[in-house]
Order: structure tokens, then C-alpha cells, then sequence
């Protein structure tokens, strides 16, 4: 519960830090999430186990005391272990040896009852719950300190492209249509045809003769046939015409690669090639 | 006081100077349901063995349409829910209430018919899930007549036990009753409420509810469902026989009535953290988080008081299959209701949701709780209305063995495939791009979890199979006792009450308070949840550009619905970045409003498809509709050939408009009479588009009003005020 806790307050303390400073990246990434996620499931994990690890005990405890070690714990009262204290302030029920001190004049079908107490973990497990309910309301929706899904959202984007600008930086500058040139190293070249079978195949043939889309072999190019206009067609797509954009799917580099792919197959003449569509366009 | 001997003799019954009654049980009819459950159960099994093949082997349908994943995964979940633990419930009550209440059932007849009615329902899905017959809204597909028919059903059930409990020969109601009429009740307040339909035919309807409000409705009933059909009969049927068949008293009575209250309370608030992150209002949301976090004591009540009622007797629990299958039960339930609240974390959620996680939770809960409290109790039950011994207990220690191993060999693959598909999913690269862009790729990742989740559940059916030799053993060993003689004394007018008497004690002996009490606890957390979410506007923000869907459309849709789409393929993009890069803009409330029923979805077997419309041409839907591989080498989903023989239903079509129209969606007055030609005007449009890529098609088939539908998805928040405006879209008068 502890741990849950914790994990409520996050975005709240993150919400914090973005009113102190809000410059500095004011959400927690993916990857601080699924470490917040590790430790809070290994110290449910751990809180599980121990509880089970408990309650075998303390089953196999009163089950297996026989009644007189039960009589003699009971006579040295005075002298409990620490194991026996805490195990009867866990959970205040009696021996099954004597708890006819503790039947209820209930029968049913010959089912009776004890009246054991709660267990007292059990009840603070309850209460903790309860206290958790009222302050994860109160703080989302009654003082607003946690990020609401909107809000979480926008965070979430904004510390995004301030990492992502950060890494280009440094990197130096993205691919775009104006820089971008043709490769001829055959393993890039060799990526970009694995590039073209899984993505652009099925709608320009796997001998890029053109199906549902057109030949990407003949001199003819209805969006250009430079590299930077191939480029530019892979990465924002033609919507009107059936081409998607591929820019969530394909990093720069990778559009270079089967751009330049493309054009290393300019002329390769297969069969049942499409017919030409738009303009010449010779390299 | 505290021997059997003397509870005989107490003052509230008659003893001594009069006569014992003398009655019998109806065994015959506990029976029947048993052999119900066992044969359902194995049926349900299969099709749910069936189901997860297909995952790894896509075509193993044969290009049947009538056992596509779509169409038999709602015939899995109502075989298992209704006909398994169905029949599974009213096994353990007809058994256990005449006992309880020390009387015969109040009507043999009404018994019988509650028996026969029953199976007939579950034939009736059984016939009509796979036809396509389905309102699409989970554990509620079955369409309006057969709902009818499971509320008069229900309502024979409830009057047969209510008045058997009114002629009952005991004070009091013991705790495993409490449960039983707050199942009652409850279920027949969710399945009315969440089956509010209008017919358009003889099969075919459409939720009362759209969008949002339909979702918050739908889990509401959903999350219940669990809670009331999987959950409180049984813990019923655990307070009756773990005691019975552990021959010790229940460890406490507190307990007992603390958990009920609070647990039926609880439980029916908790429905929101089905769509955690999705377009539901955050206060509900939020709601749906913490009466789940409270539900984590409340359930760990009933395991306590199961399990600790087994004090005393462990040595006996080596050597007793029956009581190995109640132990595992418990625990089982332990586990899934402690999974439960931490799955209903928002942080956890934004990880488990819509991947084979959720499969993994429930399966935990139905294979592990409700099938094997199901096999002890019916271990238990059948030797002794056949007044035999059980045909083989090592048999059933095999059952036991080869059970606990399926559980695990189906779970744990799939925690697996969870984890790895979410990870996946929102894995970033450092430029800022998806790491696994194409969804296909975090779906191939899990064949092979895939696989061994079928071989877990196909050892789960393995034993299922070997407990049904073993009981129909028993049965040909012994002679089967159809009326069990009884005796009890009468009870007495005037109740003296005896002193320091428990305040709870009051509610035990008055039945018709005790349901009405119930009633009122459970009707709480729903109206909370939805009143505001129907009357307060600001809940569900209108958008202006959000128009209904044309006559071509609506047929897409309910096509859509009939082949199950919405099993595989969610319409929820959730305010992640790593979902607002794959698909597009997150879903918002305002968008739902025309969807009778909303589509959300549970579960990305494929990927979410809110965004769908614009992103492909329509060719390449046609062509991936006719053969999926073609377009996604890899993909398991499967083909639909038939929807490019099958003819548009267009007589439908007036029917369809003027339903629409009455709950509410804004088509012109008269449109009936136009919309047939405007479906030809904008198949014929499609049919031009196919036909500029080399594919002739007639422009009447299924797939047309699929392709239009698929292609409408989630473009109306995208639309630009300039774009013309075609001659067959709906424009609503100045609404």
C-alpha cells in the first residue's frame, strides 16, 4: 500500500516540480514509469508472498500443535514468544481446540459457526484501502494536484519532443528532402530492399513492376523522380491516391535506404510491368 | 448450546409434543443440472480450445464463416459464463437451499422449467452466436428475443427460490442464501438494465445507449457479471460445501457479514476500470480506481473464510480430492481478486489493457475459482445422491493434478505475451519514432505464447474429461436416490428472541427485507455512475463536424458487429504518445454519440481502428478482407471471402434509418424513403474507386458497405470545413 502511495504521488510531485521550474521536462518518461512499475509489482509481489508465507505458518501452527503444547502455551501465557504475540495480534481467533468457547448457537443443515473476531490484518488492509480511496479523490478532483488524462497527455508529448530536439542536436540535423542523397553501399542498399518486401511490395509488386500502385522501375513519376521527391512521397504520402505516410513507420534513414533502393532498380525491365504513369523524369 | 443435540431442542421449533415433518429433497433436478454443467462445460471448453488454435493457426477455420475467432470467442465466454457456471449455480443452490431452508423446492414444475428453459437458451446461443447474431456488447451478445427469454427465465428461478425460503423450516437464512438473493437481484437488475435495445427485426437490435453512456452501461453490467454471475453465487456455494465436505464450522460469523455487505456494495461501483484512459469522464474513471482498491478486503474475506475454515482438517486435505479442489479454488480467488485492484491502477492499466493480460486475470478466476470449486463440489455431490462411493479417487487426484498444471501453463504464457506485446507497443527509438511501428510485429512476437496457452487449456479439457468418466462411473456403480427423505420440526409462530442476540440476526429471518436491503446497496454505486454521465452535458462535449453514419455505412457497421470485428479490434485510441503516433488523434466523447452500440473493443488482437478511415485505399481493404496476408504478410486474422458473395441486406435499410432515428440520431425527417438510393449512389462510388485499381465488383455486395464503413471511421473530427460535401452524407437539420 505503501508503495501505491508512492506511485499516486508521482505525478503530483512531477506536477510540482513543473510549477517550480517550468522549463525542465515536467512529466516522468515511459521508462520511469515501468520503473515505478517494477518496484511497486515487486513489493506487492514480496508483500503477497509474505503474507502466504504468514498464513501457512500460522495455519500449520494451529493445526498441527497438538492440544496439550496448545494448553501449555496457554499456561505460560506470560512467557508468549514474540512469533506467538504477533501471530495472535494478527489475527485474535481461537484454537480450533478451543473453540467451542467461541460457537455461535447457529445450525444450518449442520453447518455451525464460529464467532471469531475479524483478523486484524485484515481490517487494516480494509482501512488502508479506504484512506487510499479518499485522499486519490480528494487529490485528483477535489484540490486538482494530480495531472487529469488531458493533461497527463500533454506532458507526456511535450517532455517528448524536448528529448527528441535534444537528440537531434546533438546528432546533428534530421534527413529532410532538401540534404538527402542517394546511397550506393550495399548494405544499405540491402536494407532498403527488405524495407520495400515488407512495406511497399504488396501495392508496387515485389519486382517494383507496379499492382494497385504504379512502376517504380520505368522513367515515369507522377510525384517526381528525384531522390528528395521520392523521399518526400514515402514520407508524407499521397493520401488522395492510396499512399500512406510512412514517417511513423519509417525513420528518415530508413526512407533514404529504400529511396535509394529504388532508384539502384531504375530499368530493370520486369515482366508484366505496369503501364507509365506521369511524367519523364531522367536522372 | 453448543452440540447438535441440543440446537434440535431449542425453543424456536416445535419438538417433543408434535410430530416432525416429514418431506424430501428433489435430488432429480440437481441432477439434471449437473449433468448440464459437466456437458456445457466440456462444450464451452472446446470452443474456447478452438478459439485460441485459431490465434496460431489463422486458417484453421476452413473459410467456415460460422467458426471465424469473431463469431465463436462470444460463443466461448456465454458457453463458459451461462451454460458451465450457469448450470454450475443452480447445481449447488437447488442442492444446497432445500437443505438450508429444511424444505423441498417451493414448485417441482417451476424447477423444472427454470431447467429446460435454460438449456434452451444456451441452444439458442449456440445456434445463433455463430449465424452472427450478436449485439456486440461482451457477455450480453445474445440478441433481444433470447433476452427476453433469460428474464422470464431468471424470474422463474427467483420465485421458485424465494418461495421455497418463505416455506422454509429454519429461522434464520444462512450466509450462503445472503449471497444467493443478492445474486438474484442483482443479475436481474443488470441484464434489464444493460438489454435495453430497440428491434429493427426479428434478430436484430439496437442499444438504447450510444457511445460513452453505452459503454459506462455495458461495464457496469460487464465488470457485474464477474462480480454477480462468477463471484457471489459461488461464494454461496463455498459457504455451503467447504464446510459440508470439511465437516467444520465456518470460521467466522463477523466475517461473513461484514464481507457480504461490503463486497455486493462495493463491487458494483468498480465497472470504470474497463475504460481507464478511454473517453469516459476522469471522475469516473477515478471512481472505478478506488471502489476497486476497496474491493481487495471484501473479496479476501470470502478466502479467508473459506480457507481458514479448513483449520484443523489439512491433514485431510492430502488425502481428499474434493477438498484439494475447494483449496486451489480459494486461492485461485484470492489471487485474481488481489490481481484485480492492482490491474485497476491507472499505471497499470495504461499497461494491461487491450493485451492478453486481461485474458490471463480471467482465466485465473474462471479456470482456477469457478471451474474448480465447480469439480469439487460435483465430486462431492454425485457419490452421495448416488449413496456410493466415488468410482476412483485417483482419478480425480489426476483431474486435480493435470488441472492445477493447465492453469499454469495457460496463464502464465499469456502474463507473457502481455507484458511483451505492451513494452512493444510503446517502445520508442531515440529520433522520436515507434520502434515497432507495424502493430504485426507485436503479434507475430506472441505465436509462440500463443500456442502454449492452447496446449494449458487443452490439458484443463483433458481433465474435464476425465472427471465426467469418473462421475458417470459412480453413477453406474450406485442407485440414485431422486427423493431424499427428510425430517425436520415445524417452526414455532412467535420467534423468542434470546438474549444478547446479534443485530444482524434481525435481517437473517426476514428474507423479503434481506433482498430489499440488498436492492438498495447495490443500486447505489450505479446511479452515481450514471445519472451524471446521461444528464450532465459537459460529460460528453459535443463536436459539430460529428455526423451520422449513411444508410451504406450503418450496414458496414452492423456487419461489422455480425462478424465480430470488435473481438479482435478496438476503437479506443487512448491518450498515450505511443498511441497517438501508431493511430492517430486519442478518442474523444463527442465523437460516440450516433454509435448504437459503441465499438470500443477490450482487446488489440489486431490493431485499434478508430483512425481507420483515409489511411488505406479502398483497394487495399478489399484485397485484405479477401485474403489478410496479402496486404499483411504474417497476419492471423483470418479470410472473409463471404463478404464478397453475400448480398447487402437493402430491405433493412428503412427499418434501420427510422430505429435510429428513434433513439435519437438526427437523420431528416422521411430519409427512410432516400436512403436506399443514397447507399447505391456511394456503393457505386466505391465500386469506380475498385474498379481504376483492376477489380470489378458489383456494387451490391457485403464488402462494398464494409469497405464504406471502415473508410468512414474517425475521419469526422478530421473534416475541413471546405471539403464538399457529397450528395449522400447526412446532413442534420440545424440540430
Amino acid at each position: 500500500m505503501a508503495a501505491s502511495i508512492l506511485l499516486l504521488m508521482a505525478p503530483l510531485a512531477a506536477k510540482a516540480q513543473e510549477a517550480a521550474a517550468t522549463e525542465t521536462a515536467p512529466s516522468f518518461s515511459d521508462s520511469e514509469l515501468m520503473m515505478g512499475l517494477a518496484i511497486f509489482l515487486a513489493a506487492a509481489l514480496v508483500l503477497a508472498a509474505l503474507g502466504l508465507l504468514f498464513a501457512t505458518i500460522a495455519l500449520k501452527g494451529i493445526l498441527s500443535g497438538s492440544p496439550q503444547a496448545q494448553t501449555e502455551t496457554a499456561e505460560q501465557a506470560g512467557s508468549k514468544s514474540l512469533w506467538q504475540q504477533l501471530k495472535s495480534s494478527l489475527m485474535d481467533s481461537e484454537s480450533p481446540e478451543q473453540e467451542e468457547e467461541r460457537m455461535t448457537d447457529h445450525e444450518y443443515d449442520g453447518i455451525r459457526e464460529l464467532d471469531n473476531s475479524l483478523p486484524p490484518w485484515w481490517k487494516a488492509l480494509f482501512y488502508a484501502t479506504i484512506v487510499f480511496s479518499v485522499v486519490y479523490m480528494a487529490a485528483y478532483h477535489v484540490f486538482g494536484w494530480g495531472a487529469l488524462q488531458d493533461e497527463e497527455y500533454q506532458q507526456e508529448v511535450a517532455a517528448a519532443k524536448l528529448e527528441i530536439e535534444a537528440y537531434m542536436a546533438a546528432k546533428g540535423g534530421a534527413l529532410t528532402e532538401e540534404n538527402v542523397e542517394v546511397v550506393t553501399d550495399a548494405a544499405l542498399l540491402s536494407e532498403g530492399e527488405q524495407i520495400f518486401a515488407a512495406n511497399c511490395a504488396a501495392c508496387h509488386g515485389s519486382e517494383l513492376q507496379g499492382t494497385v500502385g504504379p512502376n517504380l522501375v520505368d522513367e515515369y513519376w507522377l510525384h517526381g523522380g528525384s531522390v528528395g521527391d521520392i523521399f518526400k512521397t514515402i514520407r508524407d504520402g499521397v493520401p488522395s491516391k492510396g499512399m500512406i505516410s510512412w514517417k511513423a513507420q519509417l525513420s528518415p534513414e530508413q526512407i533514404q535506404n529504400v529511396s535509394s533502393f529504388i532508384i539502384s532498380k531504375a530499368g530493370s525491365n520486369p515482366p508484366n510491368a505496369k503501364e507509365p504513369q506521369g511524367e519523364v523524369f531522367k536522372r | 448450546m453448543s452440540t447438535q443435540g441440543a440446537i434440535l431442542e431449542r425453543p424456536d421449533h416445535y419438538s417433543g409434543k408434535l410430530e416432525l415433518d416429514r418431506f424430501s429433497y428433489d435430488n432429480n433436478i440437481v441432477r439434471l443440472f449437473a449433468t448440464a454443467t459437466m456437458v456445457w462445460g466440456a462444450i464451452g471448453m472446446l470452443v474456447g480450445l478452438l478459439a485460441a488454435l485459431e490465434l496460431v493457426f489463422p486458417g484453421l477455420n476452413g473459410g467456415i464463416e460460422y467458426i471465424t475467432f469473431g463469431r465463436i470467442r462470444p460463443l466461448h465466454t456465454n458457453a463458459v459464463i451461462f451454460a458451465f457456471v450457469g448450470n454450475g449455480i443452480f447445481t449447488g443452490v437447488y442442492y444446497s437451499l432445500q437443505r438450508l431452508c429444511k424444505t423441498r423446492m417451493y414448485s417441482d414444475a417451476l424447477s423444472n422449467i427454470n431447467f429446460w428453459g435454460w438449456q434452451l437458451i444456451i441452444l439458442s446461443a449456440v445456434i445463433t452466436l455463430p449465424l452472427g447474431y450478436t449485439s456486440s456488447k461482451e457477455y450480453a451478445e445474445l440478441e433481444w428475443p433470447i433476452d427476453i427469454a433469460i428474464t422470464i427465465m431468471w424470474v422463474v428461478f427467483g420465485y421458485n427460490m424465494f418461495a421455497t425460503i418463505l416455506q422454509r423450516r429454519t429461522r434464520h437464512l444462512y450466509v450462503a442464501i445472503w449471497f444467493y438473493i443478492g445474486t438474484f437481484v442483482t443479475v436481474a437488475v443488470l441484464h434489464v438494465v444493460n438489454s435495453f435495445e430497440l428491434p429493427i427485426s426479428f434478430m436484430k437490435s439496437y442499444s438504447f445507449y450510444a457511445g460513452v453512456q453505452d459503454a459506462l452501461v455495458q461495464w457496469w453490467y460487464g465488470h457485474n457479471a464477474v462480480a454477480f454471475f462468477l463471484t457471489t453465487p459461488y461464494l454461496g456455494l463455498m459457504y455451503y460445501f467447504v464446510p459440508k465436505a470439511a465437516n467444520r464450522p465456518v470460521y467466522s460469523y463477523k466475517l461473513s457479514i461484514i464481507h457480504f455487505w461490503a463486497l455486493i456494495f462495493l463491487y458494483i461501483w468498480a465497472g470504470p476500470h474497463h475504460l481507464l484512459y478511454n473517453a469516459l469522464p476522469d471522475w469516473a474513471q477515478s471512481l472505478g480506481v478506488v471502489f476497486s482498491v476497496m474491493l481487495l478486503a471484501p473479496s479476501w474475506g470470502g478466502m479467508l473464510n473459506g480457507l481458514l475454515t479448513l483449520r484443523g482438517v489439512w491433514d485431510r486435505v492430502r488425502e481428499e480430492p474434493v477438498l484439494k479442489f475447494f483449496v486451489v479454488a480459494l486461492t485461485a480467488y484470492g489471487m485474481a481478486t488481489f490481481e484485480g485492484p492492482m490491474l485497476s491502477l491507472k499505471n497499470v492499466n495504461a499497461i494491461s489493457h487491450f493485451t492478453d493480460w486481461t485474458i490471463a486475470h480471467v482465466h485465473v478466476g474462471g479456470l482456477g475459482w469457478n471451474g474448480m470449486l465447480t469439480f469439487g463440489m460435483l465430486y462431492w455431490l454425485m457419490p452421495k445422491m448416488y449413496q456410493t462411493k466415488l468410482f476412483s479417487t485417483k482419478l480425480a487426484n489426476t483431474h486435480f493434478w493435470i488441472a492445477t498444471l493447465g492453469i499454469l501453463f495457460y496463464a502464465l504464457p499469456l502474463y507473457w505475451a502481455g507484458f511483451t506485446q505492451s513494452l512493444m507497443w510503446k517502445e520508442f527509438t531515440q529520433e522520436g519514432m515507434l520502434a515497432y511501428p507495424n502493430f504485426l510485429e507485436t503479434v507475430t512476437q506472441l505465436k509462440p505464447m500463443y500456442a502454449a496457452r492452447a496446449f494449458g487449456g487443452g490439458m484443463y479439457i483433458v481433465g474435464v474429461l476425465i472427471m465426467a468418466y469418473n462421475l458417470v462411473m459412480t453413477a453406474k456403480q450406485g442407485s440414485f436416490l431422486k427423493n431424499e427423505p427428510a425430517e425436520a420440526a415445524p417452526l414455532k409462530d412467535v420467534y423468542e428472541k434470546p438474549q444478547g442476540e446479534h443485530w444482524h440476526r434481525w435481517i437473517e429471518r426476514r428474507p423479503v427485507q434481506l433482498m430489499v436491503g440488498s436492492l438498495i446497496v447495490i443500486l447505489i454505486g450505479g446511479m452515481v455512475e450514471m445519472i451524471p454521465t446521461f444528464l450532465v452535458e459537459s460529460n460528453v462535449p459535443t463536436i459539430a463536424s460529428v455526423k451520422p453514419y449513411t444508410s451504406l455505412e450503418l450496414h458496414g457497421r452492423d456487419l461489422y458487429i455480425k462478424e465480430g470485428c470488435n473481438n479482435c479490434h478496438s476503437q479506443m485510441v487512448r491518450p498515450f504518445r505511443s498511441e497517438t503516433e501508431r493511430y492517430g488523434e486519442y478518442a474523444k466523447a463527442g465523437e460516440f454519440v450516433y454509435d448504437h452500440p459503441f465499438l470500443w473493443g477490450s482487446k488489440r488482437t489486431g490493431p485499434d481502428l478508430l483512425r481507420l478511415g483515409g489511411k488505406y485505399p479502398d483497394s487495399w481493404h478489399y484485397h485484405h478482407m479477401l485474403d489478410p496476408e496479402s496486404m499483411s504478410p504474417g497476419s492471423i486474422m483470418p479470410a472473409y471471402p463471404w463478404m464478397f458473395e453475400n448480398e447487402i441486406e437493402v430491405e433493412t435499410t428503412e427499418a434501420k434509418i427510422s430505429a435510429m432515428r428513434s433513439l435519437g440520431v438526427p437523420y431528416p425527417e422521411g430519409y427512410e424513403e432516400e436512403a436506399v438510393a443514397d447507399m447505391k449512389l456511394q456503393a457505386e462510388e466505391i465500386t469506380a474507386n475498385l474498379a481504376e485499381s483492376g477489380i470489378q465488383v458489383s456494387s451490391d455486395k457485403e464488402i462494398i458497405a464494409l469497405i464504406a464503413y471502415l473508410q468512414r471511421l474517425g475521419t469526422d473530427i478530421k473534416a475541413d470545413a471546405d471539403k464538399e460535401v457529397k450528395p449522400y452524407e447526412i446532413v442534420p437539420e440545424n440540430k
